[in-house]
């Protein structure tokens, strides 16, 4: 049976032109503070301190590319990382021209992840409002989650996760939506949105699998008539919630594949995932450790990351699991699904080693335990028109009950912060971000000597300096980007440099004073990332020797993360055979 | 005049810049022809730049028609009123206060059909007294007249042998018929619609209801042999998608309504006011529609079903899918004559409207695959030439268009068949692509046609269902 589209029955009364009057959401307000809140953070601590982790710095280098290379074009993307995490730099990567340090300190990826982190913020809001939470409990809870110590630093440090944590926060509150009041609608605003979360990084199949069979399922269960218009319906159903996806998985696979040749780059390119995983495994830090030592240190590690970010998850989880069953509690079920299908595809890959275990890959905790508490909170009004009562229970919980109870799980939420944040401290549990926010730690254990910032790319900074003060023309510097895009944003002549994203890049490293390039940078090979740098991997040895094509002309000593660096001048084959 | 005259050239007399006699206004001509000249020029001067200003002008007028496609869906989303009369408020009515209702069937070479027609007007409910049938039949078609003779047709129905004369079209005959039309309101019903019995009380009750302003009153159509074989389940989705989500969205916002072939229901005193159906104009409903906008009436979508036989043989389809394209250039060539009249009659939203959506049907049907052929073409030779014709600014527009574009098509065509009721064609609605490429041969084939015989009426063949009947499959 068609459902009311463009039907709004005009009988009787009525003239034939109805449109209400769009009404601006007044919660729109919540995004707008969070926003606020968060890019004053960024600045203090982008600005100020630093603090912005290398992957997020590589993608505003990788959007600096495509407009002020040598040979800018939009390919220069490339198809490591999903796009979405990099094309909305590319129109802020040109403020560069009147505020250098929105590339240079990476400050432009701060405001993407800032707005998107402020609309996840707005949609935690939004959802609780759809499963009918009141007021009070509903911004103490939207205020818990924006302030949780980890949704703090991704929402400034230029991270992917706040995309991805928005995107999938829309395909909730729709599939949510579409479960109450069954318009289709809905059902198409959740499938585009996993699309385009598919776009911003790839473990949105997870979820998109998840939604896909949930969407079966109840579509399936709820058609009503003939066998063949029930499969119909389910059939439709899951081509609308699926087929956005779906495009994009195809799209993006045919693009890689047709502009470099690989479908699927991130899992197989050199510079991608499963090559940073064998690298760290000769890193000195606890982490790399993990893997060796078997499945259930592993599992535990990573339940241990979990229940970090969110102490009381599996209490979270219990109680939903039992509310769920006395069916007091459908609210749940989509939450669940879509991040508990996250975690899973996080773990999976973990257990295999695709994947570092890093903290940031349980991230989905923090929305599933805000939205859970949501859903689990006594005395809520569902919004959207009910298709069927949620609230089976013939016998609601009285006042004080419900007042307690909400102030119980609302003060859990709460009490995870601190322990969260302290967790955030833990080597072990969280490698990476112990270190990165280390300027935040060192100042709580010894607030007397201050705030001081990271510092980072002290060697790069120099090296960049160093090759300005040349005073070269454009295409004179071979240099790969992989360990040595610090350099290219620290200089103000960025096209006097030879990239790989430059389409004569192999030529140019073959034979370079053919091209016409004067010099080369190599990073020094004892550390294995910079091991991997073209010039190291295509000239054995170069770092000491210059493998013939070139002679040395300054070092430049690594300083606290930073690699070594040498400069070398090229020399033409007639020389070299005339100098040995 | 005489009555057949006034048929013919009823319009043509009485506003001739609005008449598709002539396809092409004089100054059109004139303004083709300068074109192409400069054209030729440019392509011997400086054959690049022609190159890049070709493809800057198919790539903004793509643009442009997805982009007026996707204003017309995010409006239908947000739910248009259309007008519903409910069962009781029809049978409200007394019969005595009902007007008279002229019902004009022209029908042609139709005598295995004719008798399912007169059927389907029987079926109506109301007043005989107060119907005026007319089945407009050409004199030269006896095999239809002695079968209608044979059925002995009612007396409200009436056998109106339209006289044989040049432009052999629907809406000659339909004027024809008009010109001893007994009621107040007027509509046209096919040879082989089924519509809705209560269709005429609706409709009466509806006018009651709406502004002045609202002159006419489109009712959906669908079709009764939806799933007969693919192409059928097609056409039923495409029209699933116009009669249910973007003509309601059309209607309510600002732009004139190109009219489907049957079932309008107008005020008889509008015809006085704007004049008839033009007779050399192969889409006389969507060039009606057009007119009566221009003139400030509106027209609303009423909320009852006309079914229609779909078009189930691939041959027949093309001819009809050119037949509409050739009807729609036409009616954009008419109307644009005057530009600056065009734009103040319809003012700028309305304008854009009419570009997007009567010029950019035919033509972005055409200008897809060209994209495409030019795209896999690219990425799989990387010839030359297209790089150097596709220059950044144009070519990101362009190439985000045609993917967004096509998959958001593709998309909302799977959706239509979920929100309006039809989900078993969903299946149909993943294969649309090979729907689009027929749309595209037709296209071409009405460009050919428009330049060499414009006033060729393609007649479509009905009781194609009844054929395969016949042969028992």
């Amino acid at each position: 049976m068609a459902e009311a589209v463009g039907t709004l029955t005009l009988s009787g009364r009525q003239a034939q032109k109805s449109s209400e009057p769009v009404r601006v959401d007044r919660a729109l307000l919540i995004f707008w503070i969070a926003a606020a809140a968060y890019l004053i953070l960024a600045v203090l601590s982008v600005l100020a301190l630093n603090m912005m982790p290398g992957d997020s710095l590589s993608r505003v280098a990788i959007a600096q590319r495509v407009i002020f290379s040598r040979d800018p074009h939009l390919a220069a993307v490339g198809f490591v990382w999903n796009p979405l995490q990099t094309l909305p730099l590319v129109p802020l990567v040109p403020l560069r021209l009147v505020w250098p340090d929105v590339v240079r300190l990476g400050f432009a990826a701060s405001l993407v992840s800032v707005a998107f982190m402020a609309g996840a913020v707005y949609q935690i809001h939004a959802i609780l409002r759809d499963f009918g939470v009141r007021l009070l409990p509903r911004v103490l809870l939207t205020a818990v989650f924006a302030l949780h110590p980890m949704i703090l630093y991704y929402a400034v440090n230029g991270m992917s996760e706040a995309m991805l944590l928005f995107f999938l926060l829309i395909a909730v509150r729709q599939l949510g939506n579409w479960l109450r009041s069954r318009e289709t609608l809905r059902l198409v605003y959740a499938g585009l949105a996993l699309g385009i979360a598919y776009f911003s990084r790839y473990e949105a199949l997870a979820p998109a699998a998840a939604a896909v069979l949930l969407v079966l399922l109840i579509s399936w269960l709820r058609s009503r008539g003939q066998a063949l218009d029930r499969m119909a319906a389910a059939l439709s159903d899951t081509v609308i919630i699926g087929l956005p996806v779906a495009a994009a998985f195809i799209f993006w696979a045919l693009a890689s594949w047709i502009i470099v040749g690989q479908p699927f780059e991130a899992l197989t390119s050199a510079y991608g995932n499963a090559v940073h995983m064998q690298v760290a495994q000769y890193q000195r830090v606890a982490a790399a450790v993990e893997y060796s030592q078997g499945w259930l240190p592993a599992t535990t590690l990573a339940f241990r990351r979990m229940l970090t970010l969110e102490p009381f998850l599996l209490v979270l989880l219990f109680v939903a699991a039992v509310q769920i069953f006395r069916r007091r509690a459908h609210d749940a079920v989509v939450p669940l699904a879509v991040f508990g299908a996250v975690l899973l595809f996080m773990l999976g890959a973990y257990l295999r080693g695709t994947i570092f275990g890093d903290l940031r890959y349980f991230i989905a905790v923090i929305p599933v335990a805000t939205l859970l508490i949501g859903a689990l909170l006594p005395g809520r009004q569902p919004r959207p028109p009910v298709a069927r009562p949620l609230l089976v229970s013939s016998r609601p919980p009285g006042r004080l009950v419900s007042i307690g109870t909400s102030a119980l799980l609302i003060g859990l939420a709460m009490a995870s912060l601190p322990i969260s944040a302290v967790g955030m401290s833990d080597r072990t549990v969280a490698p990476t971000q112990s270190d990165e926010l280390s300027p935040v730690f060192n100042f709580v254990h010894h607030p007397g000597a201050g705030l001081v910032a990271l510092r980072r790319n002290v060697t790069e900074r120099a090296v960049a300096h160093a090759v300005d003060a040349l005073q070269l023309g454009s295409g004179k510097v071979l240099l790969d980007v992989f360990v040595g895009y610090p350099i290219v944003l620290y200089s103000d002549r960025p096209t006097q440099f030879v990239i790989p994203s430059d389409r004569d890049w192999r030529v140019a490293i073959s034979d370079p004073s053919a091209d016409g390039v004067e010099y080369f940078l190599v990073p020094s090979p004892t550390n294995p990332l910079a091991a991997l740098d073209d010039l190291n991997r295509t000239y054995p040895g170069i770092f000491e020797t210059g493998a013939g094509i070139g002679q040395p002309v300054a070092t430049f000593p690594g300083i606290g993360h930073s690699g070594a660096w040498r400069l070398f001048r090229v020399v033409s084959h007639a020389t070299a055979e005339s100098g040995s | 005049m005489t009555r057949l005259e006034l048929s013919i050239h009823g319009l043509e007399s009485r506003a001739p810049e609005l008449s598709a006699r002539r396809i092409l206004s004089g100054a059109q001509r004139r303004l083709f022809l300068l074109a192409l000249i400069l054209l030729a020029i440019l392509v011997v001067v400086a054959l690049p730049v022609a190159a890049i200003a070709l493809v800057a002008f198919g790539t903004a007028l793509y643009v442009a028609t997805f982009l007026g496609w996707l204003q017309l869906t995010m409006m239908a989303l947000k739910r248009p009123g259309i007008v519903s009369i409910s069962d009781r408020e029809a049978y409200a009515i007394a019969d005595d206060d009902l007007p008279i209702y002229t019902v004009l069937v022209p029908a042609y070479k139709e005598p295995e059909v004719i008798h399912r027609t007169i059927a389907a007007l029987e079926a109506l409910v109301y007043p005989t007294d107060r119907l005026d049938i007319k089945l407009l039949l050409e004199e030269d078609d006896l095999e239809t007249i002695e079968a209608v003779r044979a059925v002995g047709p009612p007396p409200h129905m009436q056998l109106v042998i339209v006289p044989t004369a040049e432009p052999r079209t629907k809406p000659k005959a339909c004027n024809y018929g008009l010109t001893t039309a007994r009621g107040d309101i007027v509509t046209i019903y096919d040879a082989e619609d089924r519509p809705e019995p209560l269709q005429l009380r609706r409709a009466v009750a509806a006018f009651r209801l709406v502004d002045e302003s609202v002159a006419c009153l489109q009712a959906r159509l669908s079709y009764f042999n939806a799933h007969q074989n693919l192409l059928t389940r097609w056409f039923t989705v495409e029209y699933a998608s116009w009669f249910m989500m973007l003509l309601p969205a059309l209607a309510s916002g600002g732009g004139p309504v190109p009219l489907g072939g049957t079932s309008m229901h107008i005020r008889r005193a509008v015809f006085d006011a704007i004049g008839a159906w033009d007779p050399y104009n192969v889409t006389e409903d969507a060039d009606f529609g057009v007119r009566l906008y221009r003139s400030g009436w509106r027209t609303s979508v009423l909320d009852s079903t006309t079914y229609e036989e779909a078009n189930s043989d691939v041959v027949n389809w093309i001819k009809q899918r050119s037949h509409w394209h050739k009807g729609y250039l036409m009616t954009w060539l008419v109307h644009m004559r005057q530009p600056a009249r065009l734009w103040r009659e319809l003012g700028p939203a309305g304008f854009f409207r009419f570009n997007v959506l009567i010029g950019g049907t035919p033509l972005i049907v055409l200008l897809n695959p060209i994209f495409w052929w030019i795209t896999i073409l690219w990425f799989t030779l990387h010839p030359a030439f297209v790089q150097a014709i596709f220059p950044p600014w144009i070519f990101y527009p362009g190439l985000t268009c045609m993917v967004a574009g096509n998959f958001l098509v593709y998309f909302a065509g799977v959706v239509t068949t979920r929100m309006t009721g039809h989900p078993r064609l969903v299946g149909a609605a993943l294969l649309a692509p090979f729907y689009w490429l027929m749309m595209s041969v037709a296209a071409v084939k009405a460009v050919v046609q428009l330049i060499n015989s414009p006033a060729k009426w393609e007649k479509t063949v009905h009781g194609l269902d009844l054929a395969v009947q016949k042969v028992g499959l």
